[in-house]
């Protein structure tokens, strides 16, 4: 904002100079410690800073707060958190997850980690928006089973998350759609920062050289061609099953298992599926919708044959495993 | 009321016309632009987005874009600003653009859902495509490596009857096969074209066909492959050109526009119902200011009327004033002509009463003067011989002795006769009788101008130190001839002396005896003066047990030309004097009277003169005795 020119006194330029030296130097020391460029060209990009986000960090402490509160299930027993847990990669390691008086769950939890990069949610991407995600997990029957007339009696009863949300949210105050934003910020801001983002951003030595050989293979066997962008996948649909049937040889198909037809009707829509984000998946087995999938390899395998309709070696295949370790987040516990 | 009435209608007629001119304001205000402006920035941008995302798809089918992140942010975008933008189309409140938006949406779900497919298409193509050359690079190796076993060992390592060389040769067709599929299928992806297509499948079915000598497993496996791929692409790819021709056509650029020309329509109409309703306001403005015009020219009328009315006014004003002056100037003029009248009138009364007084005197002094007159013959008859005598007696006789002898005896005898006449009549005594009578009538008539005097005070200031009691008692003296046919009690007190003038408090005690006299009878009227000390000086009381005064004149007995009496006993201007007289000395009159019984008129009199009465007094007094 100080240019030479607003000020016409020599004595007042040297401040303005050395400030900016200073601003200089901080930004040439910024650089240095992040060291070379990031990489061009890659199908995956590193993960966006949380402060590009410009999230405000109020709303953000009070979603966390609201992420954890049983009140919004109607027997008072299950949170958000019961199922994304942050500990357990941001799902709950179950085949199905245990909701509202203890019903099992239909489809498997997807993680809540970096799930604000996601072009849609839940996994037929029924949802354009968090916010959107957040009303439909509260009404789910299976799920919460509450309504956001009875949510709101029972929390307007506690006068300190009234208050607070009337100094967050000074023009709604508590409201489904102010609690709604204030879940979806907290969970926007759920970004887990792994080695693979350091390494995309030019840090060569954040990979081993076997990761490194299992993202080249990632890419080469064509893992990529859909397991791309910044949240490695979660920015399309794809069909269970392009090159060799899932449901015929696992059997016992469910309405789940339609996928993407149970929101659109469409033939074509049959089990098609929101390509699960990559993001911190060695921490979040079993795997695929239906959880039927225990270990990493045995989904590579299943990835393979079905969607890939190749072969690999089983040195490959480890590879690959080697290289999705790698982008677990390196903070377990994710924090605004 | 029904003034009220008429204001309260002019109030309800103000405020309904204010109440208008306030609405006429608001529907004129100037419409926010910013809205439309943010709709139309909104939608330009949209179309940004649009046309970028179709640059990103192709940028995706072209491979350049290395992952569909790209694809996706419109998705981003339309979360953001679609609230805004619905808002907008909401508050719009116009079907034509509830209509173009919902088909703008549809437009946009259409072709979200076609991107969402593309994305599916293009990267299985992409992987199916970008594996194929590999895949049949991986069959020439195994051939190859299955040539080269076989030439070696020379076993069909299959246990085939066939001979190697037809193997070989079999081995070699699916190769070729194989490398010429891939050739067309690459070219196919090209540019799509059914022949290729056709031959492509020609192909396909070939390799997939079970050959007359089955392949090693291996290779069996990797034709299988190939050929799923392969098919994968022929699938893909015609199913990735419809899906992006889709794409083309779905009219989002058109929808867009004709969103905004939804709004620019409405905004227009918008514009031009406020131009409406500004004419109309500037009409109904100019018609108040006529209206206002008209009001302020009413007022100004009646201002002018009024200022004429006002100026006419003052005028007569002015005539009547100077009428009422000189009404006035005559009124005093006629009232004091009037006392003076009046005051002739007592003096002509008092004048009747005192010549009676002096009648009476005056006649015996009179006839005492007629008969010492008629008793002068002779003392002069007495004197002339008495002379005669003594004129003879000194003279010398001229004649005759005897004669003047005789003369003299005849001029004694007479003398003598005289004398004894005068002796034998007592005339002189009668004579000194006539005098003496005479002497007191003249001194009766002395005493009555005396009182005269001291009645009208002629002789001392206008304004004196004044004994009331005497006043009462040269007044009785006056009106003796009033008074004297009835009983009069004075109960006359110790009063003090007072300040006055004495010639009018006589008139009122003059005229109050008056009237009490008049009031009775001969026979039994009883008129009682009684004065007594107050706090402020006297009061005098003139009772009488006359008839009474009728209550319905009594509040009128004061008033100037009112009287019971006979035309020409009285002027009716008596009492009102008396009041004057009474008032111009600071002091009051009252009277009480009961029918039949009495009047008791009370005369309080201060003891100092009001000084500034002077004037008028000197005024009153003018017009009097002077």
């Amino acid at each position: 904002m100080f240019t030479p020119l607003d000020c016409g006194w020599g004595r007042q330029r040297l401040p303005i100079f050395s400030a900016h030296l200073l601003l200089g130097s901080m930004f040439f020391a910024a650089s240095v410690s992040v060291a070379a460029e990031p990489l061009v060209g890659e199908p995956i990009s590193p993960l966006p800073s949380l402060e590009s986000l410009q999230l405000d960090p109020k709303k953000i402490k009070l979603g966390e707060r609201l992420f954890q509160d049983t009140r919004f299930s109607k027997d008072n027993s299950t949170a958000c958190i019961s199922c994304h847990s942050l500990s357990k990669g941001g799902a709950d390691g179950r085949k199905n997850s245990i909701g509202v008086r203890q019903q099992v769950g239909v489809i498997n939890a997807p993680s809540i980690f970096n799930s604000g990069l996601n072009f849609r949610q839940f996994w037929d991407g029924r949802s354009d928006s968090l916010e959107d995600q957040v009303d439909k997990v509260v009404h789910d029957a299976r799920e919460l089973d509450m309504n956001w007339g009875d949510l709101l009696t029972i929390l307007s009863t506690d006068a300190a998350l009234v208050a607070e949300f009337k100094a967050v949210y000074p023009q709604e105050g508590l409201q489904a759609t102010s609690i709604q934003n204030a879940l979806a910020s907290y969970q926007r801001s759920l970004l887990t920062p792994s080695r693979f983002d350091r390494y995309l951003l030019g840090d060569a030595k954040a990979l081993e050289e076997d990761e490194l050989k299992g993202y080249q293979l990632f890419k080469d066997y064509g893992c990529v061609a859909c397991h791309q962008g910044v949240n490695i996948g979660g920015n399309m649909f794809q069909k269970f099953g392009v090159m060799d049937d899932y449901f015929a040889k696992r059997g016992g198909v469910s309405t789940a298992d339609l996928g993407r037809f149970n929101v659109t009707q469409q033939e074509a829509d049959k089990h098609v599926f929101k390509v699960p984000s990559l993001r911190n998946v060695a921490l979040t087995a079993p795997y695929f919708h239906d959880g039927m999938t225990d270990t990493l390899d045995a989904a590579v395998d299943v990835m393979f044959r079905h969607q890939l309709g190749r072969t690999a070696s089983a040195t490959d295949k480890r590879l690959i495993v080697k290289f999705l370790t790698s982008l677990s987040g390196e903070t377990t516990e994710v924090k605004p | 009321m029904k003034r009220i009435l008429r204001r309260l209608l002019l109030v309800l007629v103000s405020v309904g016309l204010i109440a208008i001119l306030w609405a006429l304001v608001q529907k004129t205000q100037s419409i926010d632009t910013t809205a439309i402006q943010q709709v139309n920035s909104q939608l330009r941008e949209l179309k940004q987005v649009d046309a970028t995302w179709n640059l990103d798809i192709l940028r995706s089918k072209m491979g350049i874009n290395k992952n569909y992140d790209q694809v996706t942010t419109p998705l981003q975008w339309l979360q953001k600003n679609q609230p805004a933008l619905m808002a907008a189309v909401n508050q719009a409140d116009a079907s034509g653009i509830k209509q173009a938006a919902d088909e703008l949406r549809a437009a946009i779900n259409d072709k979200i859902n076609l991107v969402d497919r593309f994305k599916m298409q293009n990267a299985l193509l992409k992987n199916s495509l970008r594996f194929l050359p590999t895949a049949v690079g991986q069959l020439r190796d195994q051939i190859v490596a299955v040539t080269l076993s076989d030439a070696s060992s020379g076993i069909n390592n299959t246990g085939q009857t066939a001979t190697p060389n037809a193997f070989s040769s079999n081995l070699t067709k699916l190769e070729a096969t194989a490398n010429e599929m891939l050739t067309e299928l690459l070219k196919y992806n090209l540019a799509p074209d059914e022949a290729i297509k056709t031959r492509v499948e020609g192909l396909l079915d070939n390799l997939a066909a079970q050959p007359s000598t089955s392949y090693p497993e291996q290779i069996q496996a990797q034709v299988d492959m190939i050929v799923n791929h392969a098919r994968t692409v022929l699938k893909q790819k015609e199913s990735e050109d419809q899906v992006l021709a889709s794409i083309e056509q779905v009219p989002i650029t058109a929808r867009i526009d004709q969103l905004a020309a939804q709004f620019e329509q409405s905004f227009e109409a918008a514009l031009k119902e406020k131009e409406q309703w500004r004419i109309a306001l500037i009409a109904y403005s100019a018609g108040l200011l006529l209206l206002l015009a008209l009001a302020m020219l009413a007022v100004w009328r009646s201002y002018r009327s009024l200022d004429q009315a006002n100026a006419f006014l003052e005028q007569r004003v002015a005539e009547r004033t100077r009428d009422l002056s000189a009404a006035l100037a005559n009124l005093r003029e006629s009232q004091l002509q009037l006392i003076q009248s009046e005051k002739m009138a007592s003096l002509g009364q008092m004048v009747a009463g005192i010549a009676h007084e002096i009648n009476t005197p005056l006649a015996y002094v009179k006839g005492g003067l007629e008969i010492l007159s008629a008793r002068m013959e002779d003392v002069d008859a007495l004197v002339n011989e008495t002379s005669g005598l003594m004129n003879l007696m000194t003279e010398e006789p001229a004649g005759d002795e005897a004669s003047h002898e005789q003369q003299l005896a005849e001029q004694f005898a007479t003398v003598q006769e005289i004398s004894s006449a005068f002796v034998e009549t007592e005339a002189i005594s009668e004579i000194n009788g006539l005098l003496d009578d005479g002497l007191h009538g003249i001194g009766q008539i002395a005493e009555i101008v005396s009182n005269l005097k001291d009645f009208s005070r002629l002789d001392r200031a206008k304004v004196a130190e004044f004994n009331v009691n005497e006043g009462i008692e040269s007044t009785l003296k006056i009106a003796r001839n009033i008074v004297k046919h009835r009983r009069i009690e004075q109960q006359l007190g110790a009063v003090p002396l007072i300040m006055c003038s004495p010639s009018q408090i006589n008139q009122v005690l003059l005229n109050l005896i008056n009237n009490a006299c008049q009031a009775t009878t001969e026979e039994t009227g009883v008129v009682t003066i009684v004065t007594r000390p107050t706090e402020q000086g006297l009061a005098i009381e003139v009772k009488d047990n006359g008839q009474g005064i009728h209550p319905d004149h009594l509040s009128q007995i004061f008033d100037p030309f009112f009287t019971t009496k006979k035309v020409g006993e009285g002027t009716g201007l008596g009492l009102s004097i008396v009041q004057r007289i009474v008032k111009e000395h600071g002091g009051k009159i009252t009277v009480d009277s009961v029918l039949g019984v009495g009047t008791c008129f009370t005369v309080e009199l201060p003891r100092e003169y009001q000084a500034h009465r002077e004037q008028e007094l000197s005024e009153f007094n003018q017009g009097g005795i002077t």
